[in-house]
This record gives C-alpha cells, sequence and structure tokens, in this order.
C-alpha cells in the first residue's frame, strides 16, 4: 500500500518580478517499508520536493496524499504520518541531551514520555547512544548528532520518514551503522524511506528505488539495479600488457578508470561509439600491446546519474 | 495537547538551567537598570514615586521577557535549525506558540517575582503581594505584548534580520507603560499602561480584581486579547507567505 502519493505537483518560487520552476508537474508514489532515493544535481527541486511533503513549503499546483491524507485539507492528520529530519544534524536541540530530545519530540507530538521510554530506549541502544544519552548534544560528535536527529524523528512512530542528507559530514563507519540501521528500520517496523543525499554509494546500497530530478522533472524512477543495467551494456574493461597509450584521443570513448593490474594494464571505459570499440583494440595492437582479455561490467549508480542527468 | 505544554515547560527549564549564569546575568542586568532609575528618581522627585517605579519596572521587565520570546525566540530556533520540526508538529503552529508562551509565562513570572522582592527590598516599599488579583492583571496585560511579538516573529520569517527593533521596542514600551491612561481615555486602548495602573492599584493601594472598575477590566481584557489575534493574523499571514517562499528556515 502507498503511503506517499505526489501527484502533478509544482513548484514556481517569485521573487519579485522574477519567476523560477523549481519542481515542474512531478508524481511519484512511495510504497510502505520501501526505501526511496531522490537524487539530482544542486537546485535540481529535491529539498523543495522533501519540504513540500513535509508540509514546509506550499506546493504551487497539484496535491500530496500521507497515508490517503491530503497534505492540505487534512494537514493535522497527514502530518501524524510523517517525520523528517531536513538539515542533518540541525534539527535537535544542543542544550539538550540525547534522552531529553527524543522526549521533547514525543511529547511535542502528543505521546506521554512513560508511553515512550522502552521504546526510546530501545532507539538509544540500537543507535549505540545509550553511553552518551544524557550528555548535551553540543558535546557529541556529528556523527551522534546526526543519530540523534535520526532518534527524535523514529520516535514519532510515523510510516514516512523523510531523510535529506542524511550521512552528509559522516564517516564511513557511522555512514555504514545508519545505513545498516535505516534499512532494518524499513525492513522490520515497515516504515517508508524518502532520502535525498549527494553519496551515490549510500543510495546505490539502501535504497530500492531511485528517482532522478533534473531541472525539477523526474527523468527517471526505477529500481536501482534497472538503471545499472540499462547502461550496463555500454561499459567495458579492457586488460593488456606492454603498449602505451592515450586512450583520452580515441573518439567514441570515455575513459572511467586506468589503472595497473598485476603486470597488465586495465581500462574501464564508456562506449559511446560502437566501432569504436574496433578502433581502441586496434590501437593497442598498432603500440605494440597485447591484448589479454576483454569483458563486459556493470557501471555504479554513480555514473549511471552523471549519464542521466549529462544527456537525460 | 497537555503532553505538548509538558514538553515546552520542560524544555523551557532544561534551557534555563544550562545557561543558568545568563538567567542569573539577566537578573543581575535588570536589579542594576533598576539601582539607577530608583536613585536618580528618589534624588530627583523624593520618595513620592517609589512604588509606581517598582511596579513600573516590574511589568517592564516582564514585557521584555515576553516581547523577547516571540520575536527573538522564532529567529534562534530557525538559526537552530529546530524550527522547520516545530511547524511540524500535528497540532499546529498555533497550539506550539501558546504551549511557549505559557512556559515563558511561568518562568517570567518566577524570575520577574525574583527581580520584584530585590526591588522591594531595596526601596524599603513593600507592596501588597495579592497573587489572586496579582496574576491575571499581570497575565492579561503581557498577554498583548504577545501580540507584538508574533507580530515581529511574523516579519523576521520573511525579512530575518529584525533583532535591532528590540532595543527601540525596549523605549516604546517604557513610554507606554507611563502613558496618562487617566487624563486620555484613548490611551486605555495602547497595550501596557492600563494593566499598569490596575497592576498599580492592587499592588500600592491593596485594592482587590473584584474592586477595580469593570469597565477598565473590561477595555484591558479586549484591548490585550486584540492585539494577540492581530499579533497571530499578522504572524499566520507571515508564515502562509513564507512557506510559499520557502524560506521558513532561512537565516
Amino acid at each position: 500500500m502507498n503511503i506517499l502519493k505526489v501527484e502533478n505537483v509544482s513548484k514556481i518560487y517569485s521573487y519579485r518580478s522574477k519567476k523560477v520552476l523549481a519542481v515542474d508537474n512531478i508524481s511519484f508514489e512511495v510504497k510502505r517499508g520501501e526505501i526511496v532515493g531522490l537524487l539530482g544535481p544542486n537546485g535540481a527541486g529535491k529539498t523543495t520536493t522533501v519540504k513540500m511533503i513535509a508540509s514546509l513549503i506550499e506546493p504551487t499546483s497539484g496535491s500530496i496524499f500521507i497515508d490517503g491524507k491530503n497534505i492540505r485539507s487534512d494537514k493535522k492528520h497527514a502530518l501524524r504520518k510523517v517525520a523528517a529530519v531536513l538539515e542533518s544534524n540541525r534539527n535537535i536541540y544542543w542544550v539538550l541531551t540525547p534522552r531529553q530530545n527524543i522526549d521533547f519530540f514525543a511529547n511535542a507530538w502528543g505521546f506521554s514520555s512513560r508511553s515512550i521510554r522502552k521504546y526510546r530506549e530501545e532507539l538509544l541502544e540500537k543507535f549505540n547512544l545509550l553511553e552518551v544519552a544524557d550528555k548535551p548534544v553540543m558535546k557529541l560528535s556529528r556523527g551522534m548528532q546526526q543519530k540523534v536527529a535520526v532518534c527524535c524523528a523514529l520516535i514519532r512512530k510515523a510510516p514516512l520518514l523523510l531523510l535529506d542528507e542524511p550521512t552528509l559530514g559522516l564517516d564511513v563507519m557511522t555512514t555504514n551503522e545508519l545505513k545498516n540501521t535505516l534499512r532494518e528500520i524499513a525492513k522490520n517496523d515497515g516504515n517508508a524511506i524518502l532520502l535525498t543525499s549527494h553519496n551515490m554509494k549510500v543510495v546505490q546500497d539502501i535504497c530500492d528505488r531511485v528517482i532522478i530530478i533534473k531541472k525539477g522533472k523526474i527523468i527517471a524512477d526505477d529500481k536501482v539495479s534497472n538503471l545499472i543495467d540499462m547502461f550496463s551494456a555500454n561499459f567495458f574493461k579492457v586488460v593488456f600488457k606492454n603498449g602505451n597509450i592515450n586512450f583520452d584521443f580515441l573518439i567514441g570513448i570515455k575513459v572511467l578508470k586506468s589503472y595497473n593490474q598485476e603486470e597488465n594494464k586495465a581500462v574501464e571505459f564508456e562506449l559511446q561509439d560502437e566501432d569504436a570499440l574496433y578502433e581502441l583494440l586496434e590501437v593497442i595492437r598498432k603500440s605494440g600491446g597485447k591484448l589479454i582479455s576483454i569483458e563486459k561490467i556493470q557501471p555504479d549508480l554513480e555514473e549511471v546519474f552523471i549519464r542521466f542527468v549529462a544527456g537525460g | 495537547m497537555l503532553n505538548l505544554f509538558w514538553a515546552m515547560i520542560k524544555k523551557e527549564y532544561y534551557d534555563r538551567r544550562f545557561y543558568f549564569f545568563n538567567t542569573l546575568s539577566y537578573i543581575f542586568t535588570l536589579y542594576m537598570i533598576f539601582l539607577f532609575v530608583f536613585l536618580g528618581a528618589k534624588s530627583f522627585l523624593g520618595n513620592k514615586t517609589i512604588e509606581g517605579i517598582v511596579v513600573g519596572f516590574w511589568i517592564w521587565g516582564s514585557t521584555l521577557d515576553s516581547y523577547s520570546l516571540l520575536s527573538l525566540s522564532l529567529i534562534s530556533e530557525a538559526r537552530l535549525g529546530t524550527l522547520e520540526q516545530l511547524f511540524m508538529i500535528p497540532y499546529g503552529f498555533k497550539w506550539v506558540s501558546a504551549a511557549m508562551i505559557i512556559a515563558n509565562f511561568i518562568y517570567s513570572f518566577l524570575i520577574q517575582s525574583l527581580i520584584l522582592i530585590l526591588m522591594m527590598i531595596t526601596t524599603g516599599k513593600f507592596l501588597h503581594l495579592d497573587v489572586v488579583s496579582i496574576i491575571p492583571l499581570w497575565i492579561i496585560t503581557i498577554i498583548a505584548i504577545h501580540g507584538l511579538g508574533f507580530m515581529l516573529g511574523g516579519l523576521a520569517l520573511i525579512y530575518k534580520r529584525i533583532s535591532s527593533s528590540y532595543q527601540i521596542m525596549q523605549l516604546v514600551f517604557a513610554f507606554l507603560i507611563a502613558a496618562p491612561v487617566g487624563k486620555h481615555l484613548y490611551l486605555k486602548f495602547l497595550p501596557l499602561g492600563l494593566g499598569y495602573r490596575m497592576i498599580q492599584k492592587v499592588m500600592h493601594d491593596g485594592i482587590k480584581i473584584w474592586e477595580l472598575p469593570g469597565t477598565d477590566l473590561l477595555i484591558l481584557s479586549f484591548t490585550s486579547f486584540f492585539y494577540l489575534f492581530i499579533g497571530f493574523a499578522v504572524f499566520s499571514y507571515f508564515e502562509k507567505k513564507a512557506r510559499n517562499m520557502g524560506v521558513l528556515s532561512h537565516y
């Protein structure tokens, strides 16, 4: 069942006499238990979209439904179903401790401290925050602050969680920890998560689906694996030995990576013209190089994203 | 809903406990300002007006607390990044701000009462502390200021830097308190002046709230809630505008 339905939503910002189309007639849905990544270059309209869903920005046209409730006409009920971490670690009170922050947001949403105590402690444990639960948030690391912000969102038990750049500024360990927890939340608790991120690795690892926005328009909306497959036909790796070749001069080939593989040389590239592959092999041969192998490779989400944004 | 009010009261407590030194220095600063006013007034005017100055200063201090709550606090919440979270509370921002006002009433009343006691000890003028009469009059008088706070808070959502007006408003409040409402009827319809006179009658003359003129009580209640309503309407207008412009949290 859909927890979020965005229907023909547009947003036009007016600055004096100038009008800027930030979001252009987008529609998509998110199911319960699904993790969806909202990707796009800077200024594509990701944050505007997320903030419209959180009712913080008024759409110019279109409708947004959260668990069937219209965010405009039934705002009170719709807001009960959504929680958001929008400015990473800045969504919480730095003077308060993690426990006090979680209590505050639960109380503000109408839950009594007693009713959430067990869940609060579970969250603190799940996010490895028990040891620092009574320290002011300002004394915690950025990663910990980020996790407290997520806990404050989760304590509201809203079925839809909006995360704007949840891993921004986090180290690898904390990013992995957060990734695992988000996956667990979606799988075990059935929460739907809509997240924006510039970290393609995170999106590729945890998202079931990816929506790519460019200039306010959705240019791709599919499973991560489908998007990768769509481009994998054009991605190759050639391994050869001897020969010193500058591939940059070859037309129809976009070199992605060039490195040494044991005593051989390896080049990963995207083929933009079928004939260019034969040309490349010819260049290797002419330069005295010996072809060892040629294989198709899977591009990662970052490459797919770049392809979409550049060409889409 | 009660949980929301409880959340705000607790947060305000944690905040003030964490910045305890700031609270102490605030009390000290207000007390020092009072000392200058008191000593100046005593040397120029003698002992005749001391009670009026104590009550007036008490109202003025409470006014500053209330005014800064919705104007400066909104800016501070926006800077912290928590304002958007407050706007997402399902009860709606009007109830969130009501909870903020009540939490502020409690702590402001406690702090200002402490300053009042200090002022009474300093001046040797012990006023009638009839809390049953004083608290309702104090709340109704200060409510008007929350209206002004809402107006400025609304402006702050769009225009952001408005804190310089805080200094001017301190003077405006002093003038409003000192307004000769007994001489000019229309001045009763401005914030603070009438409330101050009524509180002064209770604290200085020992009059009970039910012994005060009914029309004055009606005018005070009407004007205070009118300013609150107007302030909230202005705030709602600018809130809507900020949502349209997408600048609710930009500072």
